[in-house]
């Protein structure tokens, strides 16, 4: 797997009975693609502590939905008050490299994020735009590196190298995925010049409505000092999403 | 659609309130921001200022299903000391629409700021909204547009957004024409004319007698009371950006035409109205056409230009802005403006023209070459920012400077030390307003 993409760490899937002859990238399949639903409505926290020990808490609203072959998702901070109507909409449509939107409020416009743009941060967070992205698995070569166990559960160790006609900022990443679950457990990410920078750890996952869901997560960022946490304050899936909600004309609604 | 629930539910409340009010979600946010500003030179050692200006913006929103009802305030409170101390209290609805979406439509309704453009500062195909130009050193660029009630419709198949616009009513834009720190009417500095602007020899340049002893009157069917109307379309692809914007409407800006004899507008030489001039159709009316283009490079730097151009002539300005976008540790940027624009149009007309169709000539050392740069350095995850922007309009040496440190402890609060300095010859934009240099702190709280 090249990278996981951080929306899909809440939505990663269900229960399969782990097979030993599954190759790497079968493997990175079913760990993208499983079912998460038709639609996905999320209220989640991020806590981000800054190397001089300073915490900042910010609170976001998600929203999934597929339509057709496309997938829409957007995202709304909700708190605190500074970073309050922040708007990402991600559309991700087969075979193309993802287009975003962001809306600032106090510029009150809404630009495209697009190439060069996604691997900057995201919103003074940890995570940049391209780790809000689902990535293609075509754009990474795979390797099946063994099994280890990782908090008591076997897991698969993968390793994905970034295609070079692909634009990255990671040149290659290094999976733990539970073999039950198919939820990642642990993932190292090195950027092009084969550096670590990230380390996300799955610190708990429970099945809701029958889909395996990440719930806490930690993110280690080793070139910045910081660290951010991320939970789940709530989920529900299958629940109605109103199309309108993911157009570019309602960003800042 | 309204629809009233039924009555045998539980609770009276629900006995008379529509559906979708009980099913919808309300969301507000908003900043309270003060600044303390002291006035570093002025005309008249009598004005000199100290300043405190009061911002308060909030903004409330009703959604449910595919509606959305809008509606924010935007409220001033301005004291000015220590000599002939004045407070100027205002009040705005800044705007307030309803919005109706489904699918990849939306429609919408009511005083409503849209910003077409993709600049940072002024773009000039934001020209739906006029703007606010009582407060010529408001640190929040974003707030000097003012509403104007108008209906909306937007498309957007993917690629493509599709926007048409139709606004009923005219709205002038904001000026203080004296008797403010930025009022544009300098009383030690009255005109021989006995005109109430600023010294309309600065304005048109040198020769302004030769000029206004040939003034004209307008023809007076730029009534206010007509309707503008614009579109926008957009258009994305890879990593680049198109928009083309065509308007046809009224300059919110006034345009001064003089009779034989123009001291009669206004032989008191103060305190003209809007709705005077209005009455007297000197917001002329033209077509606008232009465009935006966004093009992001690999290397993280992205190109933006914008242009628009009036059918009258009496306006065109054409950009372009090299820049780091923001969000990153450091943001710099290059911009390099090429545009005739007035604070004011004064149009004046050689006899052979006027007969030929009315056309206005402009004094032609309006025309700009502006050079900007801008550069933001963030520290410790954000919690200092140095901010560092200039322009300076070759052509005219002139410059307007604007450096500022942001402190941000916690997240609802952010504090500022900065600076406005202008300068330049006086018949340039910057010079018409160099004596509004002056430094301030604020403190800005979010809710």
């Amino acid at each position: 797997m090249n990278k996981v993409p951080f929306l899909l760490l809440l939505l990663l899937a269900l229960p399969c009975p782990a097979r030993a002859d599954l190759s790497a990238r079968e493997i990175i399949d079913k760990s993208i693609l499983l079912d998460a639903g038709h639609s996905v409505l999320a209220e989640a926290r991020m806590i981000q502590t800054k190397p001089n020990g300073k915490l900042r808490s910010r609170t976001m609203r998600l929203r999934r939905k597929t339509d057709g072959e496309a997938e829409l998702t957007r995202l709304d901070f909700t708190a605190p008050a500074d970073i309050k109507g922040l708007s990402l909409l991600i559309v991700q449509r087969p075979g193309g490299e993802a287009d975003q939107y962001l809306y600032t409020p106090a510029l009150r416009r809404v630009r495209r994020i697009r190439g060069s743009l996604k691997g900057q941060e995201f919103a003074d967070t940890d995570f940049s735009y391209e780790d809000m992205e689902r990535k293609h698995a075509d754009d990474s070569d795979y390797s099946l590196d063994g099994e280890e166990a990782l908090d008591g559960r076997p897991c698969w160790k993968i390793t994905a190298t970034t295609k070079k006609r692909v634009r990255s900022q990671y040149g290659r990443t290094v999976s733990w995925i539970d073999k039950e679950t198919f939820l990642f457990r642990r993932i190292d990410l090195y950027d092009r010049g084969g550096t670590k920078i990230i380390t996300i750890r799955s610190l708990g996952s429970e099945l809701i409505l029958g889909i395996w869901t990440q719930t806490k997560l930690e993110m280690d960022n080793l070139q910045k000092g910081t660290k951010t946490a991320y939970e789940n304050l709530s989920i529900r899936y299958d629940g109605p999403l109103d199309s309108s909600l993911f157009t570019v004309s309602a960003l800042g609604q | 659609m309204m629809v009233l629930r039924a009555c045998f539910t539980s609770t009276a409340l629900a006995c008379f309130w529509p559906a979708f009010l009980l099913a919808g979600e309300f969301a507000y946010r908003g900043d309270a921001r003060e600044i303390f500003a002291a006035d570093m030179r002025h005309d008249d050692p009598a004005e000199r200022f100290v300043e405190s200006n009061l911002h308060l913006f909030a903004e409330g929103r009703y959604t449910s299903g595919g509606w959305s009802a809008t509606a924010s305030l935007l409220g001033r409170v301005e004291v000015m000391a220590p000599r002939g101390t004045k407070t100027r209290y205002r009040v705005d609805l800044y705007e307030a629409y309803i919005r109706r979406s489904g699918g990849d439509w939306a429609f919408e309704g009511g005083e409503r700021v849209l910003r077409w453009g993709v600049m940072e500062y002024l773009s000039p195909t934001d020209a739906l909204n006029p703007h606010d130009f009582s407060q010529l050193t408001d640190p929040d660029v974003e707030d000097r547009y003012l509403p104007v009630p108008m209906l909306r419709i937007v498309a957007e198949p993917e690629p493509w957004t599709l926007e048409a616009v139709y606004q009923p009513f005219f709205r002038a834009s904001r000026i203080d024409w004296a008797g403010t720190d930025a009022a544009v009417y300098r009383p030690s500095l009255t005109s021989h004319f006995g005109l109430p602007f600023v010294d309309f020899s600065q304005v048109v340049g040198g020769s302004a007698e030769d000029h206004l002893s040939g003034l004209v009157a307008r023809d007076p069917d730029d009534n206010p009371a007509k309707g503008d109307a614009g579109a926008r379309i957009s258009w994305r692809s890879g990593d680049l950006d198109l928009s083309a914007v065509y308007l046809y409407k009224r300059d919110p800006l006034p345009t001064f035409n003089f009779s034989n004899g123009a001291q009669a507008l206004n032989p008191a030489g103060l305190t003209p109205s809007a709705a005077l001039l209005a009455d007297q159709g000197f917001f002329p009316r033209a077509h606008l056409a232009g465009g935006t283009l966004r093009w992001v490079f690999d290397s993280g730097f992205t190109l933006k230009g914008e242009g628009l151009y009036k059918s009258n002539a009496s306006f065109y300005d054409a950009q372009l802005f090299l820049v780091r976008e923001p969000e990153l540790q450091w943001t710099a940027g290059i911009d390099y403006d090429w545009n005739l624009q007035h604070l004011f149009t004064v149009e004046y007309a050689q006899d052979r023209a006027v007969h030929s169709g009315g056309r206005s000539f402009f004094a032609r050392d309006r025309v700009q070459h502006l050079l900007s740069a801008a550069a933001i350095l963030n520290f410790d995850a954000r919690t200092w920012s140095v901010e560092f922007k200039g322009t300076t309009i070759v052509n005219q040496h002139a410059y307007f400077i604007d450096p500022r440190l942001l402190y941000r402890p916690t997240p609802p609060w952010e504090f500022a030390l900065g600076a406005n300095f202008w300068g330049g010859f006086g018949n340039s934009l910057f010079g018409l307003i160099s004596n509004n240099d002056e430094i301030f702190v604020s403190a800005k709280y979010f809710f």
